[in-house]
């Protein structure tokens, strides 16, 4: 035992990355978990307020609109990007074998974009909303969000750079595409909407475009990298095959912004139709992706597995096959859901279900080997993950169901319409207790970081942990 | 592989980081999506609208759409006219015709529309009049503004052809062609005052 073996060279590698990547990594991942937290009290308050309008009538700050976009924005660009700038960060440098370039300026950027999306979110609650969703922040926000968001992405740039593996894994795709689809969409909408903008039609198309594009390649490919690198690696397997990898992660490019434009929008057909065919196409990398990793795993348990992050991640990939599979068959059954809930059940179940469950799995699996030990307690990690699920299916399934029968009683002249919009309130009375438990959710993923970072890092703490951690070792 | 790892902290060591089987695409599932997308293409240009800008869902092409434009050139006029009148003077004259009463005189049954020639009308419309009037034996006291300014020749043709051709309104006179109008126009084109009723009754509607 002279010489160092192989794995232990690479636990010192793999550990002097997660050095390298502690500050800004925790930092991103903690005011993630914040931003959350802020997006699900704000979700709860404009769910109880769909149906109880009464509620806090008397602000103009508290109003639905406004209550509503600065959740969704404070989800995020509060939460996703810094989760996703942080899965970034550690995945390419892990992948890449080389530390961190920079840490302190991606610490910086991530400090200024806290700043800049406080900003935001407030002008939202001021009403100096830009009127398009999913970009509602007011202009005078983003400059400051386009600086931090620069400075980090050129930290992340750089250490894939210097990479020492030269082949890229799968993820390493995935996340260099999010990472340039952000600005590539967010700068389009600025500059063709806001700036100088075009006319007609093409505001709507764009605004679409740009939501899928977010949607599609930002959200759901950031999502698909934390499942292709933690599937792999907590089964301890190869991914199965390359060359579908490959498939999947170019259609999703080249095809993802064009879903946006759907079924029954109020534009020239040729939009629509193109819309629904890159739909379709999307079937493509959907069956490229599962037929990948369910080979990857061959047999073993991915949904149900006793690992907990492998859970998150395997609810995560399960409700991300759902909700494309309902989004590429949408043209189908568009006469029924539009002007419904229905749609709005989809995005939540692709937004909560798939992208932040992957992303809980990322924290839930990077965290610890940042801060060098594992989450205190098991208890309060598999409650959020009950929660986190019951949470989403709450909210995305009352919606999907109730906006079926109000889509069908639409098409039904003999119902009157008031009736039919009564009738469907009951479907956001049920969202209201998702919304409470994700709120839990969240609040336990808050308190399980805090509780894990102050252990590891607050000096008083020290000993007590030395301790515990002696004694209670498994 | 799984051989025994040193800890380094309190956490078991990782595995390796995760790799990839280089393996090689099937080529069933490249011939599939290959006919697949060329499917999508055929079913997308028989459904395309033909890339036109103009065509909106539930119609799927400009053909289509152009079947549905009217053919005849009388009812062309008719319908420019139509948009014009209830751009312009639906306001006063009301959709209808028939006016406000002790405001605005009818158009629909009277008198001064219904002539023989429509030069006289064509006069009122391009230099307005003022100043008392009699219209179907009742009394009016208002002004119209001119619109020679505003209305090229063929759009006072079109909306005056409207007036006079209005079969809702039992109309059933002469059209007006846009030579009609600038020949009136030519003729009077020192006029800067408008007309008075007294004044355009002297002139001949033929």
């Amino acid at each position: 035992m002279s010489l160092p073996t192989q794995t232990e060279s690479r636990a010192t590698a793999s550990a002097e990355i997660d050095a390298s990547c502690r500050l800004p990594v925790l930092f991103l991942f903690t005011s993630a978990a914040l931003w959350l937290v802020a997006a699900a009290v704000l979700g709860l308050i404009a769910s109880l307020k769909m149906h109880q309008p009464l509620l806090l009538e008397g602000s103009a700050e508290l109003t639905y609109g406004r209550i509503l976009a600065a959740s969704s924005n404070a989800f995020l660009f509060g939460f996703a990007a810094q989760a996703i700038l942080g899965v970034t960060l550690w995945m390419l440098a892990r992948l890449g074998g080389t530390p961190l370039v920079q840490p302190r300026v991606a610490l910086l950027g991530a400090v200024v974009w806290n700043l800049a999306v406080t900003v935001g979110i407030g002008g939202i609650i001021a009403g100096d909303s830009s009127g398009y969703e999913g970009f509602e922040f007011p202009s005078y926000a983003v400059p400051a969000l386009l600086i931090a968001y620069t400075a980090i992405a050129l930290c992340a740039l750089s250490t894939y750079l210097n990479r020492r593996e030269r082949e890229g894994y799968v993820s390493q795709w995935y996340l260099l595409g999010a990472l340039f689809a952000l600005p590539w969409a967010y700068l389009t909408v600025q500059s063709l909407l806001l700036v100088d903008p075009v006319r007609g039609v093409a505001q709507v198309a764009i605004n679409w475009w740009a939501s899928a594009v977010l949607r599609e390649v930002w959200l759901g490919g950031s999502a698909l990298a934390v499942i292709f690198y933690l599937v792999p690696k907590l089964l301890n397997r190869p991914l199965y095959n390359r060359s579908y990898a490959l498939i999947g992660f170019w259609m999703l490019l080249v095809l993802g912004g064009w879903t946006g434009l759907h079924n029954g929008a109020p534009l020239p057909l040729w939009m629509v139709r193109i819309g629904d065919y890159a739909s379709v196409l999307m079937l493509f990398p959907l069956f490229a992706v599962a037929w990948n990793l369910h080979a990857t795993a061959d047999g073993r348990a991915v949904l149900g597995a006793e690992c907990r992050v492998l859970r998150f991640a395997g609810f995560g990939l399960f409700a991300y096959l759902l909700a494309t599979l309902v989004m590429v068959m949408s043209p189908m059954f568009s006469a029924q859901t539009q002007f419904t809930y229905f749609t709005v059940g989809v995005k939540h179940l692709a937004l909560y279900g798939a992208f932040a469950m992957a992303m809980f799995a990322a924290i839930y699996h990077i965290v610890p080997r940042l801060s060098g030990a594992d989450w205190p307690c098991e208890s309060p990690v598999k409650w959020h993950y009950t929660l986190a699920v019951a949470g989403v299916l709450l909210v995305a399934l009352p919606l999907a169901f109730g906006g079926w029968r109000q889509g069908i009683s639409l098409l039904d002249p003999s119902i009157d319409f008031s009736q039919i919009s009564r009738r469907a309130l009951m479907a956001y009375r049920v969202t209201t207790l998702g919304e409470i438990l994700w709120l839990a959710g969240s609040l336990l993923l808050v308190g399980n970081l805090v509780r894990l970072l102050v252990r590891q890092f607050c000096p008083c703490n020290a000993l007590a942990c030395a301790m515990q951690s002696n004694g209670g070792a498994r | 592989m799984n051989a025994d790892t040193p800890n380094i902290s309190t956490l078991p060591a990782d595995a390796a980081e995760p790799q990839t089987n280089a393996g090689t695409f099937p080529v069933w599932v490249l011939v599939a999506l290959a006919v697949f997308a060329y499917g999508v293409a055929l079913r997308l240009d028989d459904n395309d609208g033909d890339f036109s800008a103009q065509v909106f869902a539930p119609y799927t092409s400009t053909k289509e759409l152009e079947d549905m434009l009217p053919k005849d050139p009388e009812r062309i006029v008719f319908l420019e006219g139509r948009k014009l009148y209830s751009q312009n003077c639906a306001a006063c004259h009301q959709a209808s015709g028939l006016g406000s009463a002790g405001q605005f005189p009818p158009l629909a049954g009277s008198d001064w529309v219904n002539t023989e020639g429509p030069n006289r009308i064509i006069r009122l419309v391009l230099h307005g009049i003022q100043g008392p009037i009699k219209v179907n034996g009742l009394d009016y006291n208002n002004a119209m503004v001119p619109w020679k300014d505003n209305m090229t020749d063929q759009q006072v043709a079109s909306v005056i052809s409207y007036v006079r051709r209005n079969k809702d309104w039992n109309h059933s006179f002469s059209g007006v062609t846009p030579e009609e109008v600038k020949k009136i126009r030519d003729a009077d084109k020192s006029r800067t005052a408008p007309w008075s009723a007294e004044e355009l009754l002297k002139t001949s509607d033929k």
